[in-house]
């Protein structure tokens, strides 16, 4: 084994984009990190991330769990299994903080993310009963009290 | 745009990302959230994307007759989960999809885009299994001038404009000839669903249907004679083309085999090409279990010979009278089921890429204390749960047991 030659190889430079929240924080992460989302991706081979990007739709707080889970999607040698508890503790939160997941996936473009965070809610949801989703989507344009009845009436085994 | 939790505001693509995951049941009882999420649940590209992730998990569907006495004569459907990731050789439990009063007929078609076809009290109908919609179509009165007529329905899907049609086949049959030779009599309907009205199409080759049809890339393809008596036992094979509803016939290749020994010779979807498995051979000890003919050239009637030899301990299970080949599954496997009702119930899947065999049981199925005739035999078909309407002047919702 020649374990000494490879120690005298100089370290690889790690290329490092930065991102910046609306909230003015900024985020340093490894391209080859970055690249997991299409809209970065677009914007490194356009040559546009040598200054800060700015994410003007998302905040620092969310923007740090986004960097947080494409660092560790980046990372070499995680097993399929482990990989799937951590995401698992990801996705672990407050539903809002789950759709502002999703909307950061959707505008940065990482299908794994909006993949993860999409089935969460969707598993939260599926057993709902239209009341419960209004409020939890805070949704106010509800049927009128007839026209609900009828729709409720063609799609009534839905509801047994 | 919705306003979401908070002062957020979900866009509509992302909505759809999260509904498009959700069950069919889910969907239609979320109809009545607002205006916005049905009409977004209603709207053909989502009933696409929903279908193409809903595919992913698809189900089998299994259509048996009721109990006679003291259950009303009827079909009754069922679904179980085809895939159960993490547990793949855990029994799947069957749950009821919906009952279909009347007295059955044999013909239920295969599953095409979340619908099936079938044929109850001398109607056809066609209905959305998970949903339990169902529409009758309108019949046709028959004029039959001849000695004997045959009226048969097939069941297609056009994946180019995602059209359902129904074709609907008359052959009358007359004695013409001083030489005791018989004259066919063909009258082609096809009834675009969605709409009411049978149009009347150019008439194809005399033939007459005699087994099931299957369906794939927008082709129909099914057994058939040609009616006359000179030459019975030449069988041939029928397709028809749901988009351009053009037919064609070419002689059924091989031997035609046995009449009555029809479950053990079927159709089915190879590597994108209509091919002929004969399982008669399956034997203990044999050598050939599975020839397979593929179509290479239809018009010029080339057909390329593939012979299987199956893993040893899978020959005596399906050598048995009733296993039949009950049509190919999404993953390319093929899916064999027994006819009766067994317990207990098992379905095969075969991977003709690796020559590998795996069974699952299926539980949750209703037991008959009594044998039931042939005529009523259970059907078995891949289902992928889907969102697509039925709109119709006579749009029923069937019970759902």
């Amino acid at each position: 084994m020649s374990s000494s030659s490879s120690s005298s190889l100089p370290p690889c430079p790690k290329k490092m984009i930065t991102l910046k929240s609306s909230d003015g924080e900024t985020f340093q992460i490894e391209e080859t990190a970055a690249l997991q989302s299409k809209t970065l991706e677009n914007m490194i081979d356009e040559n546009c991330a040598s200054t800060p990007i700015p994410l003007r739709s998302i905040n620092g707080k969310i923007l740090a769990k986004v960097v947080e889970f494409c660092n560790k999607h980046a990372e070499v040698g995680v097993d399929a299994e482990s990989l799937h508890a951590w995401d698992a503790e990801f996705v672990n939160v407050e539903y809002t903080t789950l759709f502002d997941y999703i909307l950061a996936a959707n505008f940065l473009e990482i299908p794994t993310l909006l993949d993860l965070a999409s089935g969460v809610v969707g598993d939260m949801i599926k057993g709902k009963t239209p009341d419960e989703i209004r409020k939890m989507f805070n949704i106010n344009d509800a049927f009128s009290p007839e026209e609900e009845e009828e729709v409720r009436r063609a799609n009534q085994w839905a509801f047994e | 745009m919705v306003s979401g939790a908070g002062s957020m505001v979900i866009p509509d693509d992302v909505l759809a990302e999260i509904l498009k995951r959700l069950p069919v049941k889910s969907l239609c009882r979320f109809k009545c959230v607002s205006t916005l999420w049905r009409s977004l649940i209603s709207d053909p590209h989502f009933v696409h994307s929903h279908f193409a992730r809903s595919a992913i998990h698809p189900k089998l569907l299994i259509s048996l007759p009721s109990q006679p006495d003291p259950d009303p004569p009827g079909r009754c459907f069922f679904a179980a989960n085809q895939s159960e990731p993490g547990n793949p050789d855990q029994p799947r439990i069957a749950l009821p999809y919906f009952f279909a009063p009347g007295t059955a007929s044999r013909y239920v078609s295969q599953s095409l885009n979340g619908l099936i076809c079938f044929q109850v009290d001398g109607y056809v109908g066609v209905c959305n299994p998970t949903t339990g919609k169902y529409v009758t179509l309108r019949t046709i009165e028959a004029k039959i001038t001849g000695e004997c007529a045959y009226l048969h329905y097939s069941f297609g899907f056009d994946p180019v404009d995602k059209k359902h049609k129904v074709l609907r086949t008359l052959a009358t049959c007359r004695r013409s000839m001083p030489d005791d030779l018989r004259e066919v009599i063909m009258e082609h309907h096809v009834l675009d669903l969605g709409s009411d009205k049978w149009r009347r199409i150019e008439d194809g080759p005399p033939h007459i249907k005699k087994e099931s049809e299957i369906c794939f890339d927008g082709l129909i393809y099914y057994r058939a004679w040609n009616g006359t008596i000179t030459n019975p036992r030449q069988d041939y094979l029928v397709e028809f083309n749901v988009r351009t509803e053009r037919f064609r016939m070419v002689r059924f290749p091989g031997d035609n085999g046995p009449r009555g020994g029809h479950c053990k010779i079927c159709l089915i979807e190879f590597e994108g090409h209509v091919a002929v498995a004969d399982l008669r051979n399956l034997k203990r000890d044999g050598n050939d279990d599975v020839v397979l003919l593929i179509s290479e050239d239809f018009e010029r009637e080339i057909w390329r010979k593939k012979v299987i030899a199956l893993p040893p301990p899978w020959k005596e299970i399906l050598a048995a009278e009733e296993i039949f080949l009950a049509g190919t599954v999404g993953t390319g496997e093929w899916l064999l089921a027994s006819q009766i009702m067994s317990k207990p119930q098992r379905v095969f899947y075969y991977n003709p890429k690796n020559n590998s065999f795996h069974e699952i049981e299926i539980s949750g199925l209703p037991e008959y204390k009594r044998v039931l005739p042939p005529a009523v035999w259970q059907t078995f078909t891949h289902h992928v749960e889907s969102l697509v309407p039925l709109e119709g002047l006579h749009e029923r919702q069937l019970h759902l047991t």
